[in-house]
């Protein structure tokens, strides 16, 4: 009896702490993986954090953070097997690289932090998930490891060639932009 | 310690890959470096920069009552555990039976000795707890009766005629005790409404289950659970039955859980001598949910509204006859306990804890209580066995597999019924979850079933 209790006290506190801790970085990360879609986004990481309510808290407390990212983006990429926009992200790449950007769309996307998410978006999505991870999570190598299943020595790969794809596609976008008198 | 850095084979950037690993372990990136590679490191450094901002925009966070769902459910972690096979538990400390109810226990224990009840652990009669359960039920037998349970968001309202109808009720056991007075158990679950129709679902093609075409008509979602196999494990040496209970996520309504439960018969014939076939007959079974814990169920494929197919008037139902091996699954959809309780809730928790003793020492995890009643071949004495669940036993829990695809299964066909709280869940996603959760399917009809259904869903 006195043992489920405490479980019961360890899971809510585990489950308001990490409310605290992680909500808006989930949130974030989710909606990354979702294409901004961020109504998506909060319900997948309520689905996180409700399905955390119901684990033992033997198995996840020294590993919640991993948990919880590790979920949300199971069930973000089941959402976009679901919904196809999986292809979506291999088609832009072709299509930015092929495509002059469109003079008015560019004034609407004129600041920095939109062009590179613009252009983040053309990466692979396995190369886009370390990003996300890496820079928006400020995740370890050996996080970003337990959460992707993927080696350490993987991710240090991915995310490098990722920075040098995301600089080149950044390069190319601003010459074309230039080319055409710039965007502002 | 330094990150890993990728493979020597790739070519690297050097001044990246200095603040990548700066970036991992807080170090300078810029030792070691030449001068040019330093200015290429602080081009690198400014997109990383600028990529953290870019990524950190948007309005993030839950909305106020996702956080409020989450925080309560935390307050009722209901669930602990996903696996929660049944053992019976010991008797909790509780006060001396009266003598004379001591008199008739053993009376009723040689009886049943000579009748051969060895293979139930716990009987009627001889068990002071189910005594003093069916005497707290007398004396609780003016109380009025709580039986329509509201379906949260739902127009789901809990079938009262099969509690006012209750046939175990009127077969004179513990469950009868009180209805006299209008009493009726808190136990409103009564399979043995159920397997009747069940029994011969396991041998009936899958073809025959679903409605043809496919979409055009409604499902037997009760038959299509039953049709599969699951893990369930045989019964111990000596033991007609084994019973196992399950809980995990409800995938239609992520709030909620589902409760699979799971009666297996031996398949072996020395149990039965008199025949080598038959193995059990007439079971029912009854569950009863501790109110504490769950707010409100359902039967999934039990609907107010649903008929049962095949099924005889009430009064005259019997029990399921299972032959040796078979088994018999249903499945509960059940709302785990909130902090707005309404007053019937409270009630059924008052009656609860007496009739499971929790203020005499039972553990406050007990998920339900099963009663199952059966008869053997060649024997008229009923047996009846009494089992509490607890969350917390995951002794051996039913494979995930066999729990995810029964829940696939129960969700396409809660689909195909066009039934009421799916609205938020699609064939796809059920789909999904049946394909990911095929397992070994010996017989192949896990695979059959998304055969039927994928053709369904392209045709």
């Amino acid at each position: 009896m006195t043992g489920t209790a405490t479980k019961s006290d360890r899971i809510r506190h585990l489950v308001e702490t990490s409310l605290r801790d992680y909500e808006s970085a989930l949130v974030h990360y989710t909606s990354g993986l979702l294409n901004g879609d961020w109504d998506s986004a909060r319900d997948v990481v309520q689905e996180a954090f409700l399905k955390l309510c119901r684990q033992d808290p033997d198995l996840v407390e020294n590993n919640v953070k991993s948990w919880l990212y590790t979920v949300c983006r199971n069930r973000a990429y089941d959402l976009l097997r679901r919904d196809q926009r999986w292809q979506m992200h291999n088609d832009a790449l072709e299509h930015i690289a092929q495509s002059s950007p469109n003079p008015s769309e560019s004034a609407d996307r004129s600041d920095t932090g939109r062009e590179v998410l613009d252009c983040l978006q053309c990466l692979p999505s396995n190369q886009q998930d370390v990003v996300r991870l890496r820079f928006q999570q400020n995740l370890s190598y050996r996080e970003i490891a337990t959460i992707t299943g993927v080696s350490t020595g993987q991710i240090g790969f991915l995310l490098h060639d990722a920075m040098r794809r995301l600089r080149g596609l950044l390069e190319q976008r601003r010459r074309q932009e230039a080319s055409q008198g710039g965007p502002s | 310690m330094k990150a890993t850095l990728p493979q020597p084979e790739t070519n690297l950037d050097p001044a990246l890959e200095a603040v990548l690993c700066a970036l991992e372990d807080g170090g300078d990136w810029r030792e070691d470096l030449s001068p040019d590679s330093i200015a290429e490191g602080e081009e690198w450094e400014t997109l990383a920069r600028e990529l953290g901002s870019a990524l950190r925009m948007g309005p993030g966070g839950l909305e106020t009552s996702q956080r409020e769902a989450i925080l309560s459910a935390a307050s009722h972690p209901v669930f602990l555990h996903t696996g929660a096979w049944t053992k019976p538990v010991p008797e909790p400390a509780r006060a001396p039976a009266p003598p004379y109810r001591w008199i008739a226990g053993a009376a009723a224990a040689m009886i049943a000795l000579l009748l051969g009840a060895r293979h139930i652990p716990v009987t009627w009669g001889i068990n002071p707890a189910a005594w003093d359960l069916a005497f707290e039920k007398r004396q609780e037998s003016s109380e009025p009766s709580f039986h329509v349970r509201l379906w949260p968001g739902e127009n789901f309202v809990r079938n009262t005629a099969n509690v006012a109808h209750n046939p175990l009720s009127s077969k004179g056991d513990w469950s009868a005790v009180g209805t006299g007075g209008g009493f009726q158990p808190t136990a409103m679950a009564n399979v043995s409404e159920v397997v009747p129709a069940l029994a011969s679902a396991a041998d009936t093609p899958l073809a025959d289950l679903l409605p043809a075409p496919i979409g055009a008509g409604r499902a037997s979602t009760a038959a299509l659970i039953q049709h599969f196999r699951y893990s369930y494990p045989a019964p111990e040496s000596g033991e007609a039955l084994s019973l196992s209970v399950q809980t995990g996520p409800c995938p239609w309504r992520p709030g909620n859980q589902l409760v699979h439960v799971g009666i297996q018969a031996s398949s072996d014939p020395r149990l039965v001598p008199a025949s080598k076939s038959l193995a059990v007959r007439d079971l029912r079974l009854l569950i009863d949910f501790n109110p504490s814990l769950v707010s409100a169920y359902r039967l999934v494929g039990y609907g107010g509204s649903e008929p049962i197919p095949n099924q005889p008037p009430l009064g005259q139902l019997r029990g399921a006859d299972l032959l040796a091996g078979q088994s018999i699954t249903a499945i509960y959809e059940i709302v785990p306990t909130g902090p707005a309780k309404s007053s019937w809730v409270e009630r059924d928790k008052a009656r609860w804890e007496k009739t499971a003793g929790v203020n005499r020492g039972r553990a406050p995890d007990e998920l339900l209580v099963s009663r199952i009643n059966y008869r053997l071949p060649g024997r008229d004495k009923e047996f009846k066995e009494q089992t509490f669940v607890h969350l917390n036993d995951s002794k051996t829990p039913l494979p995930r597999d066999d729990f995810e695809f029964s829940a696939a299964v129960a969700a396409c066909a809660l689909l195909l019924d066009r039934a009421p709280g799916m609205q938020h869940y699609r064939m796809e996603d059920a789909l999904a979850l049946a394909r990911s959760n095929i397992g070994p399917d010996p017989d192949g009809r896990r695979a059959e079933f998304i055969r039927l259904l994928t053709g369904k869903k392209q045709g």
